[in-house]
């Protein structure tokens, strides 16, 4: 399939090429990308060198070529793994075309052959995507065909197997999404609409399990509308799963249940968000048993801001697996110029709190082996009704006297809190400023070690960490295309690593380099052997949309999240080069 | 199975590198604020230069472009008659913010979602802020990727230089 | 509202196509319980060993540990043989777990073959060509109800021959006879040591520690090396004769001896056997 694939791209390509120079004979673009990291043995962070590769350089490769030429379009895309950067699945090894496509559009026909990536409404039954960051790729492999029945009335269909590494899996995946869109129907360009769609898919995987009678197919439906007036956009979306043991779950027969919605109005200076989620057993892979970011077929929002600061950043949110429920308000207001907030040039204000908690679970157990009672092979648990309690909670414990009535499930065990403030500013003609305070509380043994909340025997022993963190980011223009970035971040908690502090200066000389220096200090961390500082220096060169940027120093242990999925980095010392471009 | 791989792309690499004649926004559709589906290539902006921003309500250095470029929007539109459309590739969990989104930085862009990111793959977009400066014929001649303070000076340049009938060159 | 959701969504399931199981039937029923194994004796039957990696300080292996002793029960402790190797970085010492169990044998079988957690496990060793040795907990079942169904290749036949009290050494000896279908032509043998109930702490799901946990099937050492001794095979038979010294807190009683050969080229393990000495 690979080789017929080949030749057709390099007969299209060279029968075009022949063409005369009027005729458009199509156009080829591409981007290449290349991350290479050399380690340096550090004992201080990683005195076991379990973190070590034994390789000392790991690099990764990706060429991406995308021809087209009316309604035709083709590509693949190459990648080349010796071996992957440590925190990345090491599933990514050696090289291989694991992307490529034809892809053919004409009049509402939209028909793709090969590899493709694809969403059904927010995603929560079906989303194939890549995010590069993650080692995340659960592209299909097969066939998608999305047919305009009438303007405003879309369908999908597709069936494949999604990518893992360089093969595909064993479960085969087919769906179906059907959407109504009311303006496109009327033929109307308006700013009131509404959208509803319904959309299903099911997986097939043979099973040879000897212990349980697993179900060969497992399918998952969904039902959402969006009703967009003028200043506000309501969005809500209800899934269901069927039985789906997997490894995941612990193998319970239970049906899965989601529930996505968002609010949204927005007016002159004001902005407004509300969000709701539910998951109960909603993860939905290719194949039953399969690891972290393998596999995926959907993708529920985790519904919390994603923090790209350094410091806030090493405790972002996590989806939990196997169920979680949670709420986000956001409130954003722009302060005009010449008030008494706005000063001289206008200050924008942005509040966002967010929570995730365990679902309520009463569990159902049956003696196993050895008589030791567990969940596997029933019907895992039933969920309370939504019992909503109101009890004081505690914000912080930076201070004791401020005190929040939240709406609390009872005995839930929280996975996150966060509470975070945002000033924008400009200063004077030069200095723009931006400031920001974060509250979080952050369920450590739940988010990062993996503790199953159901095997939980005492709750107390389960690590929170309360964190308050504070980022202070100048912009400085000093003349015209010297700017001078900084950013002075500290965190303050007594769990875990203990406190933070970080100081980032970043140079740049418009439009070609840009040179920075960071220091991480731990000075809080409960041994006094890792108060370390983890000092990193970077340069960068762009020249048109070619980019290379090295980084020399220490890494600190954290997590990289992108959607709510997060990978865990490991702290590292070294040199690291990326080289991007686009053609 | 590898030389013959190699030798495959070598002789795309240099059919792109030739064969670059007219490079067009391709086929790909978004989707407005209001749910309304736009084809991405008829984007057009009545023969004057057009800039295609991809961008993220979570990407800091793209919300530092777009602001930058918004306080001189009202002169580079009189001057020029450049169009902004800046298209959003935040993933499912954050479109809905984005109106409030740009309510609150009193953006006056054109924006459009492009949800689970196809326009940013079909324009082969590795990682954002990118941006490209479309001419008057719909031809994309130049783009960039990052954002350095002082970029938008630049781009206007650019932009002038189109609107005098100069080629592009870089 | 819900039940309209509910109802259209069910609906649109049944296009979707999906396999309801009823509530009786989650467990595949056996007759008599856990102790009837499948297949009778060794002699003449395909046996699969199961080797489970694991650590003292590994939270998911309590129960990977009790899915390899279920499966055991299911198919006997003739034709399914377990192995626990505490190798990686979870099979460390520290001050709430005073033993480990690492050997450098298992440290060199989790490097070799490219193991980056635990627990995970090897049945019969088979995918190592096709880069798909490593075999999670989840997937254990289903690879052995597959494995044991294959037709046996060869016999082994495994004795004590003595054991030296004064000095901890323990002799073995046996035969290896191959049958028909038998091809390998790069045959290697290895014999393990593996010692059961060993009570020492190990960390449990909630990260808690017990420390009254009863390690069993514990890998302890080879007779043979990591990667075990050639044998030639190519006359139908050949015997062996191997002997290894006690660790010096094993008890004797407790331990196991698990002989089996492999395909040098493909690692996969053709027949195994056990015995208690």
């Amino acid at each position: 399939m690979k080789k017929i694939l080949f030749l057709a791209f390099t007969f299209i390509s060279s029968f075009s090429f022949a063409q005369e120079a009027e005729k458009d004979y199509g156009q080829i673009h591409g981007n290449f990308q290349t991350n290479a990291q050399y380690y340096l043995r550090d004992t201080i962070i990683d005195p076991n060198g379990t973190a070590f590769p034994d390789e000392r350089l790991l690099a990764a490769g990706f060429l991406n070529l995308t021809y087209s030429k009316g309604d035709f379009m083709a590509g693949l895309r190459y990648e080349n793994y010796q071996n992957n950067l440590i925190g990345l699945p090491e599933g990514f090894k050696g090289e291989g075309i694991p992307y490529r496509f034809i892809r053919y559009k004409h009049e509402g026909l939209d028909l793709t052959v090969g590899n493709y990536y694809e969403q059904f409404g927010s995603g929560l039954i079906f989303r194939t995507y890549e995010e590069r960051g993650l080692g995340l790729d659960n592209a299909m492999d097969g066939l998608r065909l999305i047919y305009e029945i009438r303007p405003g009335l879309k369908a999908k269909a597709l069936v494949g197997r999604q990518r893992i590494y360089f093969e595909t899996s064993d479960g085969i995946v087919r769906g179906g999404d059907l959407e109504f869109n009311l303006n496109e129907f009327n033929g109307t360009n308006s700013r009131t609409n509404l959208i509803v769609g319904a959309g299903a898919v099911s997986r097939f995987e043979e099973s040879t399990d000897p212990i349980y009678n697993l179900p060969e197919n497992v399918a998952a439906a969904s039902l959402r509308a969006n009703f967009i007036s003028g200043n506000f956009n309501i969005f809500g979306e209800y899934a269901y799963k069927s039985q789906d043991p997997n490894s995941s779950n612990r193998f319970i027969f239970k049906p899965g249940h989601a529930i996505y919605a968002n609010g949204s109005y927005s007016k002159g200076n004001l902005g407004i968000i509300l969000g709701y989620k539910y998951y109960d057993n909603f993860l939905f892979r290719s194949e039953r048993v399969a690891n972290f970011t393998e596999l995926l077929i959907n993708y529920q929002p985790p519904l919390a801001e994603l923090h790209t600061y350094a410091l806030p950043a090493l405790y972002s949110y996590n989806v939990q697996a196997n169920g979680e429920t949670g709420m986000q308000a956001e409130i954003a207001y722009k302060f005009d110029k010449g008030t008494l907030v706005g000063g001289r040039y206008g200050t924008l204000v942005n509040l966002n709190f967010s929570n995730s908690y365990a679902l309520d679970k009463s569990f159902i157990t049956r003696p196993g082996f050895d008589s030791v009672p567990t969940i596997s092979g029933t019907d895992g648990y039933s969920v309370e009704g939504a019992g909503l309690d109101i009890e004081t909670r505690r914000l912080s414990w930076f201070n004791d006297n401020l005190k929040f009535d939240i709406p609390r499930r009872l005995n839930n065990i929280q996975y996150s809190q966060d509470f975070n403030v945002e000033v924008k500013t400009k200063i004077n003609k030069s200095l723009k400023g931006t400031f920001s305070y974060y509250n979080f509380i952050y369920n450590r043994s739940a988010l990062l070690d993996g503790v199953v909340d159901d095997l939980v025997s005492d709750p107390n022993t389960l690590e929170i960490v309360y964190v308050n963190a504070m980022v202070a980011e100048i912009l400085w223009k000093i003349k015209p295309k010297h700017s001078l970035r900084s950013e002075a971040q500290l965190m303050l908690t007594d769990q875990d690593r203990g406190s933070w502090a970080l100081l980032l200066l970043e140079y740049s000389i418009a439009p070609q380099w840009f040179f920075a220096v960071q220091d991480a200090y731990n000075y809080g961390h409960p041994d006094p052997d890792l108060r370390v500082h983890y000092p990193l220096v970077s340069m960068g060169y762009t020249r048109g949309t070619t980019k290379f940027q090295f980084n020399y120093g220490r890494q600190q242990e954290g997590v990289f999240c992108v959607g709510g999925i997060c990978r865990v980095v490991p702290a590292s010392n070294g040199f690291s080069m990326m080289i991007t471009t686009n053609f | 199975m590898n030389t013959k791989l190699l030798k495959t792309l070598l002789l795309l690499l240099s059919l792109s590198l030739s064969a670059i004649a007219q490079d067009k926004i391709p086929n790909i559709q978004l989707k407005d604020l209001s749910g309304n589906m736009i084809d991405a290539n008829l984007l057009e902006n009545d023969g004057k230069p057009m800039i295609i921003s991809f961008w993220a309500t979570w990407c800091k250095p793209c919300v530092l472009e777009l602001n930058a470029i918004n306080d001189q929007y009202v002169d580079w539109q009189e001057e020029s008659g450049v169009k902004l459309i800046a298209v959003s590739v935040d993933d499912s969990r954050n479109s809905a913010r984005v109106k409030p989104f740009i309510t609150s930085q009193g953006w006056d862009y054109e924006v459009y979602l492009d949800e689970n990111q196809e326009l940013k793959r079909a324009l082969n977009v590795n990682n954002i802020p990118h941006t490209f400066l479309v001419d008057g014929k719909g031809e994309i001649v130049w783009q960039h990727n990052g954002y350095m303070t002082g970029d938008e000076d630049h781009l206007y340049e650019l932009i002038e230089k189109l609107n005098r009938g100069e080629e592009i060159s870089e | 509202m819900k039940k309209i959701f509910l109802s259209l969504a069910v609906l649109a399931l049944m296009l979707g196509a999906c396999d309801k199981i009823e509530e009786g039937d989650y467990l595949i029923q056996r007759e008599g319980g856990g102790g009837n194994p499948i297949g009778g004796g060794q002699d003449s039957l395909h046996v699969i060993l199961l080797e489970e990696f694991t650590g003292v300080k590994c939270n998911n292996c309590p129960a990977a540990n009790a899915k390899a002793k279920e499966l055991q029960s299911i198919y006997g402790h003739d034709r399914l043989i377990l192995l626990g190797i505490h190798a990686g970085n979870l099979a460390q010492t520290d001050d709430k777990h005073p033993k480990a169990f690492n050997t450098p044998e298992g440290t060199e079988l989790f490097n070799f073959f490219n193991l980056f957690g635990v627990p995970v496990g090897f049945v019969n060793r088979i995918d190592y060509l096709n880069s798909d040795i490593i075999k999670s907990e989840g997937d254990w079942g289903s690879t052995i109800a597959q494995e044991i169904l294959r037709e046996p290749v060869a016999t082994i036949s495994l004795r004590e021959e003595i054991f030296n009290a004064s000095n901890s050494t323990l002799k073995v000896s046996g035969s290896v006879a191959t049958l028909l279908t038998f091809s390998a032509t790069n045959v290697k043998i290895c014999l393990y040591l593996a010692e059961n109930n060993i009570v020492s702490p190990q960390t449990m799901p909630d990260k808690s520690v017990d420390t009254a946990y009863v390690h069993n099937h514990v890998f302890r050492g080879s007779f043979t090396g990591t990667y075990g001794t050639t044998i030639d095979l190519s006359s139908g038979s050949n015997t062996f004769n191997e002997s290894i010294v006690l660790p010096s807190d094993a008890v004797k009683e407790n331990c196991e001896v698990i002989a089996f050969i492999y395909d040098g080229e493909s690692y996969e393990i053709l027949q195994a056997t056990s015995i208690e000495i």
